[in-house]
């Protein structure tokens, strides 16, 4: 099985099968167009090292996994904040390795990791106060009292 | 104070700019490379906006009070009309009554929105509710998810009227007895309404617009939901048992779509299902009848 060498940001390279690479569309896409298994390693700018082996350590794990539907759309991966087992455990890291995940797989657009990366991120938002969603996803408050007031009275009826 | 959300696009584009544009989170620091405290620092977000919205999109609805409290930005996406619409395909046709997680609910907005469920034809579309015909819903099965029934958001509406059946409860005003209210969204020219009883049900009550002559200039689905939460007079503890909305489908002056069914001119009716919780949509199962 022919492999390709990536280029994490921190210049550290690692040899991945293609198969697993090309899980990730922005790889498949470039090595698309470069046409052949390149001998050089592809630059992952944007993604360290540490990241980068958790990504590939996903990708392998789901190697197999069909692709996405091409027209798939929000609703049918918004709809439940359910993950799988092995998913859950593989996103128990820290808070900034998972946001550091979430990030990456963005970038190489891996949208089932980012499926799994946000529905994480959704269930610990579940329960916390505005307050503490600020400070988890670094967000300056910029509602005045009464504008906060107002958004909490007009949402009384919607929640428990 | 400035009413939040009215235009839900340009706040959340005027936001999505205000990121981008912001200030940097470098501390400034005079020559003496000391960190200068004076002026507040705009905080940089976690993620990007895109990201925010992919997560904000997987919090059950229910959480979504304390989402709109974070801070502007968050608030705007939530009001995204594209999250409070969801495409036919996952949801019943019907209200199911029969299934397991359906229960009378606490008036809560969910994105479950399920369109042209039946044909009621234009003599009775304003106040009438009749089974749909299943001659027209075979027509428009194939539509379900078409674009034709599914066009760009954000997404508008015309002559929308707001069904809800209502059961007993003694706090209320209204007869102890089941009501149906029936009430045109208000939006440019559908602002005076009028309550007028139903002349052989007594337990419906319709709110009708004085201003029907007039041509309806069309609302959002972000725009309507907004309007539901402010007019339609749901106040915590209300408990209602269906709800229905009933829009015109597209613009009816334009004959094309009428005649490439063969069918006359006129109401469909789309049903909104208000659950007491995020559902597991996947679960339910569609039918159409």
């Amino acid at each position: 099985m022919s492999q390709i060498i990536l280029l994490s940001s921190d210049n550290v390279e690692m040899k991945v099968d293609k198969e697993v690479a090309e899980r990730s569309i922005l790889i498949k896409n470039m090595l698309e167009d470069v046409g052949e298994t390149p001998d050089q390693a592809i630059p992952i700018p944007n993604v360290n090292e540490g990241v980068l082996r958790k990504v590939i350590e996903w990708c392998e794990h789901h190697r197999n996994d069909p692709p996405p539907p091409a027209d798939e759309d929000s609703d049918s991966r918004k709809k439940s904040t359910d993950i799988e087992e092995w998913d859950q455990k593989f996103m128990q890291v820290d808070q900034e390795m998972l946001f550091e995940i979430i990030l990456a797989a963005n970038y190489l657009d891996i949208k089932p990791l980012l499926d799994v990366g946000c529905k994480t991120v959704a269930n610990m938002i579940k329960g916390k106060s505005p307050e503490e969603i600020r400070k988890t996803f670094n967000i300056q408050n910029d509602f005045t009292p009464e504008e906060e007031d107002q958004i909490r009275r007009e949402n009384e009826w919607a929640e428990e | 104070m400035e009413p939040l959300g009215n235009d839900v696009t340009s706040t959340f584009n005027a936001l999505t700019l205000e990121e981008t544009t912001g200030p940097e989170n470098e501390p400034e620091r005079n020559q003496g490379g000391d960190e200068v405290k004076a002026a507040p620092v705009a905080l940089k977000p976690v993620f990007p906006t895109e990201l925010e919205v992919e997560i904000i999109s997987r919090i059950p609805l229910k959480y979504w009070g304390t989402v709109r409290r974070v801070c502007k930005r968050w608030h705007a996406i939530t009001l995204l009309p594209d999250f409070l619409y969801l495409p036919i395909t996952t949801l019943p046709l019907r209200v199911p009554e029969l299934h397991p997680d359906f229960k009378p609910f606490n008036f809560k907005i969910h994105r479950a929105i399920y369109e042209v469920a039946d044909y009621l034809g234009e003599q009775i579309a304003l106040s009438g509710f009749r089974k749909p015909d299943p001659r027209v819903c075979q027509r428009l099965l194939p539509y379900l998810d078409h674009q034709l029934t599914k066009p760009p958001l954000p997404h508008t509406l015309q002559d929308v009227q707001f069904n809800i059946l209502m059961p007993p409860r003694e706090e209320r005003t209204v007869r102890p007895k089941h009501a149906f209210k029936v009430m045109p969204v208000p939006c440019g020219t559908f602002r005076k309404l009028i309550v007028v009883p139903h002349p052989t049900n007594p337990k419906v009550v319709e709110f009708k617009s004085l201003n029907r002559d007039q041509k309806p200039t069309g609302i959002t689905v972000g725009e309507f939901f907004d309007t539901v939460a402010e007019r339609s007079r749901v106040r915590p503890g209300d408990t209602y048992e269906k709800m229905i909305l009933n829009w015109r489908v597209r613009n009816p002056e334009k004959d094309w779509w009428w005649k490439e069914w063969g069918i006359p001119r006129g109401f469909y009716k789309m049903d909104i299902v208000v659950w007491n919780e995020g559902v597991e949509q996947q679960d339910v199962s569609v039918t159409f009848w």
